[in-house]
């Protein structure tokens, strides 16, 4: 048999899937109520009232329900669609066509696959527009009244006019810096001639007002721009080599006898390493820390600088007052002096022109805490400090969510496809509902469940404490039966995407390379090895 | 004559054991099935339920996987796709998609054997005429009664224009004129060099279509055989002649037992029609008489869809390959026949009575001479009377009946014109 002929049976069958779900009211029931409840959920749930929170909250709600509830469908469906043939008997009709049986798996797989990506283009598309058009670009503010009183005032036509056009310009561009600039200019030309005249005090604080209210919408406008409406990448200082430092303590430690006895060697290493991560970054009081960050493109906009620091004592919701230096090309400076939240994410933006020829940036931050007890501060190595520049658009970004997505609900499918070759319908819907929300907790159960598990030895001990052999002989086993299940937290794409973050190609490649590639395609053989070898009029029904 | 011909199924020492999800061993469906059964054959296999018939059919199909021995159909395994492209099957239920109307069906299947759009659509239309559901092509199928399902189902099983066709309980459901034309379309396959594989509890469908017979009874073939071998009574006579005279009728009996002795039992009795030609006669009266019905129109039948299927094949160059006589048709591609060891044919045994007549007897009661292969001389011989039997030994109350009506016209007496329900229609008095 030909490929083509091949082919055209696997359309054939995945198109009669197809009608099967649509006719069997199953997909119906599920679009209705995703179209229903995606775009009515801006108007239930209640953000921050600001418009990246709102924009965030649209976002992450939006493709969790479309995802879990896409990932459920394919669950069923795909089990469901061959034991539906077998339980209806249309498998003794249809198996002795001219039709390979692996072929017959392909098909329906494609069939689910095809509904999947229907409904998935579907929802992405509304929340895609539904973040388009709450993230419209704001109207300029009114100033037909301010415009009379700043001409009584004496400020010439020309200049108010300049001041009206740069408005409306910053809020129907991209809001970039040299807009902003043009601004400021008209509105400092306006400050100027107001202040000329004691007289306009009045005037000078209706337009100080409304400059404010401008900056205030377009300020909020740029930032959703920035950190929402977009696809950015971020880059971070190198962490200096701490393993280096712990292995060289470790000889020292050994060498002076000075390792502990009742604790275990993986325990000191891990608590030096958690020493050394802090102390690398950490700026006492007064100090200043200098970072160097490389890779950055050259673009026209703005650069993103996220930090989240932590202090080594006291209460944790302090504030301490620091001091950013932006160093850049020619070195012109950027400097951010205000004090800062402890364990809070924080950013600001500087301008990307910045960036010198050879893509760095100097970032230096200074520790200004001057309290009675001043407290250093310290950057832990994931997430500490790092510089976002847009990478991508945000429809590239939810392109490559639903890519993301896709492969999950492709692998959920042909999990799905495989349990229906030996099990029955309730039992397959079991299996895969297992694996499937094993495969959620699986890094939780790896990290926390397993490093806390004791069966044979008492729990009650020291911390480091060598582990009862027995006990360390099982969590090695657990370890490797829960790292068999795929690992669906690890391709979490709602995050990024609400954090406007561009989701890496290589996340995207290790997603379809892991979950469909190797896994699918070893599930694949099995499901066809197995399949190939049923008995389909048997008369015992499988369980 | 039949072993001349090439072989279409070929079965040794097949059998089947079914086991529990425990691998105990349960059931023996079948034990050491040996067939062969041969192009443009018509082969029943009849048997009790649970003698293993449908398990059977479905090794033949590759549902079902041998435990031991081997099937081959043309000569290679049931499962490969090159077989299957050969073949049709019609299982015992309509086992089909309700949610399709009877066209999406049939399009269905024919894409799955990657028939061209345009063919598939001519043999599409050609079948719901032929099993005369053209209007209701577009009804679901789970508004479809019992019959109509059957009808699609007998379709499907004809998309592909088959060489070998499966037939399990071909007319469970049907009205007895889509019975007919079933029947009809068996023998139609036959005489394109089709070959028919017949599975049915009515043994008169059997009869009437069937060649050769095997009888499986706990899975094991107990008889098989020709059928007029099987059902010939040779401890009686029949003939058969136009209406007579009484006075011949004396004569003859008189000669017959001067020859044979006065001890002999004779019976004469004037020609019956089977209820099954005085239904097809109403209906086609009523047809004549354009009366409407909300079921099944008449099919067009086998052969109006043949001729159709030739009308194709000379519009269609593609479909003359597909439609040529099965000689012609290359063997399955990839190379050599599978060897299959079957040992030397089996030595046809004599009929066992006591088996034949506990399957046979209801449904058929009379005892009739066995038929010719031809499906005219079968049409003219189902319209042929009895008008003279001669047993051995009648015992039943038939024989006892007869006896009476015998000794009437050897006293020259003549039929009570009250007691004979045939005397109208066959005017003698």
């Amino acid at each position: 048999m030909r490929f083509g002929e091949v082919l055209n049976q696997i359309v054939t069958i995945a198109r009669h899937g197809i009608v099967q779900a649509v006719r069997m009211k199953i997909v119906l029931v599920v679009a209705v109520f995703l179209v229903v409840l995606v775009p009515a959920l801006p108007f239930l749930l209640k953000s921050d009232n600001t418009l990246d929170g709102q924009l965030r909250m649209i976002i992450t709600y939006s493709l969790y329900l479309t995802s879990f509830l896409l990932s459920v469908i394919t669950l069923f469906l795909s089990v469901a669609a061959l034991n539906f043939e077998i339980k209806g008997r249309q498998i003794l009709v249809l198996d002795p066509k001219p039709v390979h049986r692996f072929t017959l798996l392909v098909g329906k797989w494609l069939g689910i696959m095809l509904i999947n990506l229907a409904l998935l283009i579907a929802m992405m598309g509304v929340t895609y527009g539904l973040v388009r058009w709450f993230g419209r670009p704001p109207r300029p503010v009114k100033l037909e009244n301010l415009g009379k009183h700043l001409r009584e005032a004496g400020v010439d036509t020309e200049a108010v006019e300049r001041f009206n056009a740069t408005q409306r310009q910053l809020f129907a561009g991209a809001m970039d810096p040299e807009e902003s600039a043009a601004f400021n200019e008209a509105v400092a030309e306006v400050a100027k001639k107001l202040s000329e005249d004691r007289q306009n005090r009045a005037v000078f604080t209706l337009f100080r007002n409304a400059v404010e209210r401008t900056q205030n919408v377009a300020e909020d406008y740029q930032n959703t721009k920035a950190t929402v409406m977009t696809a950015r990448v971020a880059r971070g200082p190198v962490l200096p080599d701490v393993g280096g430092w712990v292995e060289e303590r470790i000889a020292q430690m050994k060498q002076n006898d000075m390792m502990p006895e009742l604790r275990s060697e993986q325990w000191v290493r891990q608590r030096l390493s958690q020493q050394f991560s802090r102390a690398a970054w950490q700026v006492p009081p007064g100090g200043i820390m200098h970072w160097e960050i490389h890779d950055l493109p050259q673009f026209k906009g703005w650069l993103v600088i996220r930090f989240r620091f932590l202090r080594d004592r006291g209460e944790p919701d302090n504030e301490i007052l620091v001091r950013f230096v932006i160093t850049g090309r020619d070195d012109r400076q950027s400097v951010v002096r205000r004090h800062y939240r402890v364990d809070m994410q924080h950013a600001f933006s500087v301008p990307s022109t910045l960036v010198r020829q050879d893509g760095t940036i100097d970032i230096s931050f200074e520790n200004l805490d001057s309290g009675e007890e001043p407290v250093a501060a310290w950057f832990p190595a994931q997430g500490g400090i790092s510089v976002l520049f847009p990478a991508g658009s945000m429809a590239e970004n939810f392109l490559r969510a639903g890519l993301v997505i896709l492969a999950k609900l492709s692998f959920i499918a042909i999990l799905g496809v495989f349990a229906s070759t030996f099990l029955s319908l309730p039992v397959g819907v079991f299996m895969t509902t297992v694996v499937f929300f094993a495969g959620h907790m699986r890094d939780y159960f790896l990290t926390e469940i397993l490093s806390d598990f004791y069966l044979f030895g008492s729990s009650v001990v020291p911390p480091g404490t060598p582990l009862n052999p027995a006990d360390e002989v099982l969590r090695y086993i657990l370890y490797y039966v829960f790292a068999v299940f795929p690992n669906f937290g690890a391709y979490d794409i709602v995050t990024p995407l609400a954090e406007g973050h561009l989701i890496a190609a290589g996340m995207l490649a290790h997603c379809f390379w892991w979950f469909v590639l190797i896994r699918g395609s070893i599930l694949v053989l099995a499901a066809w090895f197995i399949f190939r070898r049923r008995e389909l009029a048997a008369l015992t029904p499988q369980s | 004559m039949a072993s001349e011909r090439p072989v279409v199924i070929e079965t040794a020492q097949v059998g089947k054991m079914f086991r529990d999800f425990w691998m105990r061993k349960r059931v023996k469906a079948l034990d050491n099935i040996n067939l062969q059964i041969f192009r443009g054959e018509i082969f029943g296999l009849l048997g009790p339920n649970g003698s293993g018939k449908s398990t059977l059919v479905k090794i033949l199909l590759g549902l079902l996987f041998p435990t031991t021995g081997r099937a081959a159909i043309f000569g290679r395994d049931p499962r490969n796709v090159a077989v299957k492209d050969r073949i049709g099957y019609m299982p015992e239920e309509s086992y089909l998609y309700r949610y399709l109307d009877a066209e999406e069906t049939l399009n269905f299947y024919g894409k799955l054997f990657n028939l061209p759009s345009a063919e598939r659509r001519h043999r599409v239309e050609l079948l719901l005429e032929m099993v005369g559901l053209t209007h209701q092509r577009q009804r679901p199928l789970v508004e479809y009664s019992k019959g109509m399902a059957r009808r699609i189902g007998l379709a499907q099983a004809l998309i592909n224009d088959p060489d070998l066709v499966f037939l399990d309980e071909p007319t469970t459901g049907l009205d007895p004129i889509g019975t007919r034309e079933i029947k009809d379309l068996i023998k139609e396959l036959r005489n394109r060099g089709k070959t028919v594989f017949l599975c049915s509890h009515l043994l008169a469908d059997v009869e009437d279509v069937c060649d050769r017979v095997a009888i499986l009874y706990g899975g094991r073939v107990r008889r098989i055989g020709k059928i007029r071998d099987l059902l010939a009574d040779r401890n009686a006579t029949q003939i058969t002649t136009p209406v007579l005279k009484p006075e011949t009728v004396r004569r003859a009996l008189a000669v017959i037992r001067e020859s044979e002795g006065t001890h002999i039992e004779a019976t004469v009795q004037p020609p019956r029609n089977r209820l099954e030609q005085v239904f097809h006669a109403v209906v086609e009266e009523a047809r004549e008489a354009r009366l409407e019905t909300a079921g099944t129109t008449v099919g067009t039948g086998a052969a109006a869809y043949f001729e159709g299927l030739d009308r194709g094949e000379k519009a269609d160059a593609i479909l003359e390959d597909l439609l040529k006589a099965p000689e012609e048709k290359p063997e399955p591609s990839g190379g050599e026949r599978e060897e299959i060891v079957v040992p030397a044919t089996p030595k046809e045994p004599e009929p066992d009575r006591a088996v034949i007549a506990d399957l046979l007897a209801p449904q058929s009661p009379d005892g009739r001479e066995g038929k010719e292969d031809s499906g005219k001389e079968e049409a003219a011989e189902s319209k042929r009377d009895r008008p003279l039997v001669l047993p051995a030994d009648a015992g039943d109350k038939d024989a006892r009946d007869a006896e009476q009506v015998l000794g009437d016209l050897l006293r020259g007496g003549s039929y009570d014109k009250d007691e004979d329900p045939d005397k109208d229609k066959t005017g003698q008095g």
